[in-house]
C-alpha cells in the first residue's frame, strides 16, 4: 500500500495572543512573529498514511509545496514514518489558487507510483478546503473527502467513513487508487521520537522547483489561477459593536458597568 | 564608589481607590495572591502609572502613618503581596510602557516582553504573566536558569523608590559596597547601609537579602521582596535568540538511570542545555490520569525534558552515545524542533500542578483548611541523590502523597506533599522543615525560587544564624526605618 501524503507548513494561530497584521502590499501578512506548524488536519493525514503502511506494508511519501524552513514539518513526517520526501518551491509559486496549488502537487505527485493520496481536509490558513479534491480531479482518480474512517477491504477497495452534519457517519467503498482528504479526529496522531528524528535526517527530501515540476510561468501562481487574491481586510466594527480594551480586569469592570447602566443585571 | 546620590522626584498625583468596603466589594482579587493566605482589606489601592506617582503614593501613605504593600502580577507564592492591617497596596499593574529598546515600566508581564529577530529576554518563570518588577524582587527563575541563571544575572539598571519617597537609579557597576556600607546621599544627609557580607549556598538561591563585600547596590534590590524598595523601572540583559534548538522529552524505566542521564550531561556537557527537567514517578501517574493523549508508554517510571541547543552537525549523534551510555532507549522520546513541540511538552509541566491543584481542591471540599505543601529547597552538585532518597523515605515513612518534580538541572526539586487529613497536613508541614533543613545541611537553600514572602519566614532561621539575620535587619532598618514597606515580608 504506497500512500503519498500531502503536509502544508501553516502559521501556529493556536496562541490566542498571535496577532496577525497585514502587510504593506495589502496581500499578504506579517509573517515575522509567527511560529510554524504542520497544519493540523495534515497532521491526523500523516498518521493515518503511517498506521495504514505499519499494518499493510508500503511507503509513504511526503509532498509539501514550501520554502526550506517547510522542511521541519516535513522532517517530522518522516521522523513518524514517512520514507522519503519531495517539496516544490519556486518564487514564481507565490499567490498560486487551489487550482494552481492542485497542479503543482499534480506535477509530482502523477508519475509516482501510489495507491492512497491524502491530504487533510482544510488548511488552517487559506481555509479553503479544496486542493484535495481539485487535485483528485487532475489525477483521475475517484476521491472522498472529510474522511473520519479507513479500513482496507483488498488491494483494490477501501471502505472510508465520511463525517457528516449530526455526528452522522456515511461509509462508502472507494476504489484503489484513491485521494482521501483527511478530517481531524481520525486517530490519535503520535510523537516522534529522537530515533525518528535520527532516522529522518538521513532521508532524502528532493527539491523540485518549477522547470523541475515541467511546468510554464503561466501555470503556476497569479498567471496560472483560476481565482486571484485582490486584498486582505480587516472588518470594520460595526457601530452597534464597542470594543472593550485592557487585561481582563479592567475589561470585566467595564463590562459590569455596562450591563449595569444597561439595567441588565 | 560606593557613594551615590538619590535623586527628588516631583510626586505627580496618582490616581487611587478608597475604602475598605469598596475595595472588599469591588477590588477583592488585589488582596490576596497565588499563595492563597488569609487577607486583610485595606483602606487604599494605588495604581501609579509612573516613578513620580509611585512617590506619590509612597509619601501619601507613610504620611498618614500607614504601611505600603508592593503588589504586581500577585502570581506569588509566599504571600508577598496580600492585604494586611494598617497598610494601603501600590499595585504595578498599570506600569507596563516601554521605555526603550530593554528598558521597562516593573509591571510588564514577562510574556510581553518582546523577542527580536536576533535576542530575548530569557528569564523564564513557569507563570509568565508574572511582572519584571516582581520577578526581580524575588529573583525568579525558571527551566532556561540552567544556561542563564536567574533573574539577577540579566538586570542592567534599576529605578527604585524608597521608603522615605527618594528616587534610586543605579546601573550595575556603578556603585560598589567599600569599607562595608554603601552611601546614598540626600539633600538633607545620608544613608549608611551597612554591608556585612554571609555565607550565601552555591546554589540558585532567593532566601534572604543578597549580602555580600563586594557586591553591586543593584544586587542588593534583586531579590529582597520589596522590602528595601520599590521597584518601578528596569534595564534587562538579553541573550542571543537561539534559533535551532531540540526538545526532547526522554522516558525511563527507572529513576537510577534518569538521574544518571542528567549527571552525564552535567559532568561532561557534550552539547549546550538549556533547561533539564525531571518528572518521577507520581508526576507520571498523575500525567497520565489527566492527560491520555500525551499516550506515555506503560513501563515509563520517570521522564528528563531536555531543552538543547542543536548547534554543531554531529549533536545527534552525541545525544545518542549519551543516551546509550545511561542504557536509555532513543526510541523512547518524544522529540521536536519546533516552538510547537515545545509548547506541547510544557504540558507535561503544566499538567502537574494542575492536577495536584485539582486533587487538594476537591479534598477542599470536606476539610477546608486542607492545602498542598511543596518544598523549594536546592542543593549543591553531587548532593542531589541524596536530598531526594532523604525526602522519600520520610515522607513515605509517613504514608504521604507526594509527587517530585522541578528543575533538576539546578539540583532544585519540588516535593510536593499532599494531605488527605488535617493530621497529614501536620506530619508534611513537620516534614518540610526536615527537608528544609536536610538542604541546609547539605549546603543548600531552603528557597530556591519562590522567597520567603509572609509564608516562609521560619525557614530562614534554618539557614541563616543569628548574627546573619540581624545584619539582614541592619540593611532593612537603614533603608526603612520605620518599617514601612512590605511590613511583615521575609525579615
Ligand atoms: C503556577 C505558578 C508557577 C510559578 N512558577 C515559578 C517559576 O517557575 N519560577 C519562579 O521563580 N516563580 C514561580 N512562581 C512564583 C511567582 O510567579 C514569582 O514569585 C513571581 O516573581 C512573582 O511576580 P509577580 O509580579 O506576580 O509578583 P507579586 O506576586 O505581585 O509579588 C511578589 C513579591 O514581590 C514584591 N514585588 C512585586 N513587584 C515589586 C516591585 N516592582 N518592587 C518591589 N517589590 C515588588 C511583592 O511585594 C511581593 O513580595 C510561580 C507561581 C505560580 C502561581
Amino acid at each position: 500500500m504506497n500512500i503519498v501524503v500531502c503536509v502544508k507548513q501553516v502559521p501556529d494561530t493556536s496562541d490566542p495572543d498571535t496577532e496577525v497584521h497585514i502587510d504593506s502590499t495589502g496581500r499578504g501578512v506579517d509573517e515575522s512573529k509567527f511560529s510554524f506548524v504542520i497544519n493540523d488536519a495534515d497532521n491526523y493525514a500523516v498518521e493515518e498514511a503511517i498506521r495504514l503502511k505499519e499494518k499493510h506494508g508500503g511507503e509513504v511519501t511526503v509532498v509539501n509545496i514550501g520554502p526550506e524552513g517547510a522542511n521541519q514539518v516535513i522532517r517530522m513526517a518522516l521522523a513518524k514514518g514517512g520514507n522519503s520526501a519531495i517539496r516544490l518551491f519556486d518564487e514564481k509559486f507565490a499567490f498560486s489558487d487551489i487550482v494552481a496549488t492542485a497542479r503543482i502537487l499534480h506535477s509530482a505527485i502523477k508519475d509516482l507510483s501510489y495507491d492512497i493520496v491524502m491530504t487533510g481536509c482544510m488548511a488552517s490558513d487559506d481555509g479553503f478546503a479544496a486542493v484535495g479534491v481539485t487535485l483528485a480531479q487532475m489525477l483521475g482518480i475517484p476521491h472522498a473527502a472529510m474522511v473520519k474512517h479507513v479500513e482496507v477491504i483488498d488491494e483494490k477497495k477501501l471502505k472510508v467513513g465520511r463525517e457528516l452534519e449530526g455526528g452522522l457517519m456515511e461509509m462508502l467503498e472507494i476504489e484503489i487508487p484513491c485521494l482521501l482528504t483527511i478530517q481531524t479526529g481520525i486517530n490519535e496522531p503520535r510523537y516522534a521520537s529522537f530515533k525518528g528524528i535520527r532516522e529522518a535526517s538521513k532521508k532524502e527530501i528532493k527539491l523540485m522547483d518549477l522547470s523541475a515540476a515541467g511546468l510554464g510561468d503561466d501555470m503556476v501562481g497569479e498567471a496560472g489561477s483560476v481565482a486571484v487574491m485582490k486584498q486582505y481586510s480587516v472588518p470594520e466594527v460595526g457601530e452597534l459593536a464597542e470594543m472593550l480594551e485592557g487585561d481582563a480586569g479592567e475589561t470585566s469592570t467595564k463590562l459590569a458597568q455596562i450591563l449595569k447602566e444597561k439595567g441588565l443585571v | 564608589m560606593n557613594k551615590f546620590k538619590l535623586m527628588s522626584v516631583r510626586p505627580e498625583d496618582c490616581f487611587l481607590v478608597e475604602g475598605k468596603e469598596r475595595i472588599l466589594e469591588s477590588y477583592e482579587p488585589y488582596l490576596s495572591d497565588e499563595s492563597k493566605m488569609d487577607y486583610k482589606p485595606v483602606s487604599a489601592i494605588f495604581f501609579p502609572e509612573n516613578t513620580a506617582q509611585v512617590v506619590d503614593a509612597v509619601k501619601r501613605t507613610t504620611g498618614q502613618g500607614k504601611g505600603i504593600v508592593v503588589s504586581a502580577s500577585r502570581t506569588g507564592v509566599t504571600g508577598g503581596a496580600i492585604g494586611v492591617d494598617n497598610a494601603s497596596i501600590i499595585s504595578l499593574e498599570k506600569m507596563t510602557a516601554r521605555l526603550g529598546e530593554w528598558h521597562f515600566q516593573a509591571g510588564v508581564k514577562i510574556e510581553d516582553i518582546p523577542v527580536t529577530d536576533k535576542d530575548y529576554y530569557p528569564v523564564d518563570p513557569t507563570e509568565a504573566t508574572a511582572s519584571l518588577g516582581g520577578t526581580i524582587a524575588t529573583n525568579a527563575s525558571g527551566p532556561r536558569t540552567f544556561h542563564y541563571g536567574a533573574t539577577r544575572n540579566h538586570i542592567k539598571a534599576l529605578t527604585i523608590v524608597l521608603a522615605d519617597g527618594s528616587v534610586l537609579d543605579i546601573h550595575r557597576g556603578e556603585v560598589v559596597c567599600e569599607n562595608s556600607k554603601f552611601v546614598l546621599q540626600h539633600r538633607d544627609g545620608e544613608i549608611v547601609i551597612p554591608i556585612v557580607g554571609i555565607s550565601m549556598p552555591p546554589v540558585k538561591n532567593t532566601a534572604g537579602l543578597f549580602l555580600k563585600e563586594d557586591m553591586d547596590l543593584v544586587d542588593l534590590f534583586i531579590g529582597s521582596e520589596g522590602t528595601l524598595g520599590i521597584v518601578t523601572e528596569a534595564i534587562v540583559e538579553t541573550a542571543p535568540l537561539p534559533v535551532n534548538r531540540l526538545f526532547l522529552v526522554i522516558y525511563s524505566d527507572t529513576e537510577s538511570k534518569a538521574l544518571r542521564l542528567v549527571e552525564a550531561i552535567k559532568s561532561k556537557p557534550r552539547f549546550t542545555c538549556l533547561a533539564i527537567e525531571y518528572f518521577d514517578h507520581n508526576a507520571i501517574a498523575l500525567i497520565r490520569e489527566s492527560d491520555a493523549l500525551l499516550n506515555i508508554p506503560g513501563d515509563v517510571v520517570c521522564a528528563v525534558y531536555l531543552e538543547i541547543l542543536n548547534g554543531d552537525e554531529d549533536i545527534q549523534e552525541k545525544i545518542d552515545e549519551t543516551l546509550a551510555s545511561c542504557g536509555l532507549d532513543p526510541e523512547w522520546t518524544w522529540a521536536g524542533f519546533a516552538e510547537g513541540d515545545m509548547l506541547e511538552m510544557k504540558r507535561f509541566r503544566h499538567d502537574v500542578p494542575e492536577r495536584v491543584n485539582a486533587i487538594i481542591g476537591a479534598r477542599k471540599v470536606d476539610i477546608p483548611g486542607l492545602h498542598k505543601i511543596g518544598t523549594d529547597t536546592a542543593v549543591p552538585e553531587g548532593q542531589l541523590r541524596r536530598i531526594l532518597s532523604f525526602a522519600r523515605s520520610e515522607v513515605e515513612k509517613e504514608g504521604l502523597q507526594y509527587i517530585v518534580f522541578g528543575h533538576i538541572g539546578d539540583n532544585h526539586l519540588h516535593v510536593n506533599m499532599l494531605p488527605r487529613s488535617m493530621e497529614e497536613l501536620k506530619k508534611a508541614e513537620k516534614l518540610h522543615i526536615a527537608i528544609a533543613e536536610e538542604s541546609v545541611r547539605l549546603g543548600g537553600t531552603v528557597s530556591a525560587e519562590h522567597g520567603i514572602g509572609r509564608l516562609k519566614k521560619d525557614l530562614l532561621k534554618i539557614q541563616f544564624t543569628e548574627g546573619e539575620l540581624a545584619a539582614m535587619k541592619s540593611v532593612k532598618d537603614a533603608l526603612d526605618p520605620q518599617g514601612v514597606l512590605n511590613p511583615g515580608v521575609m525579615l
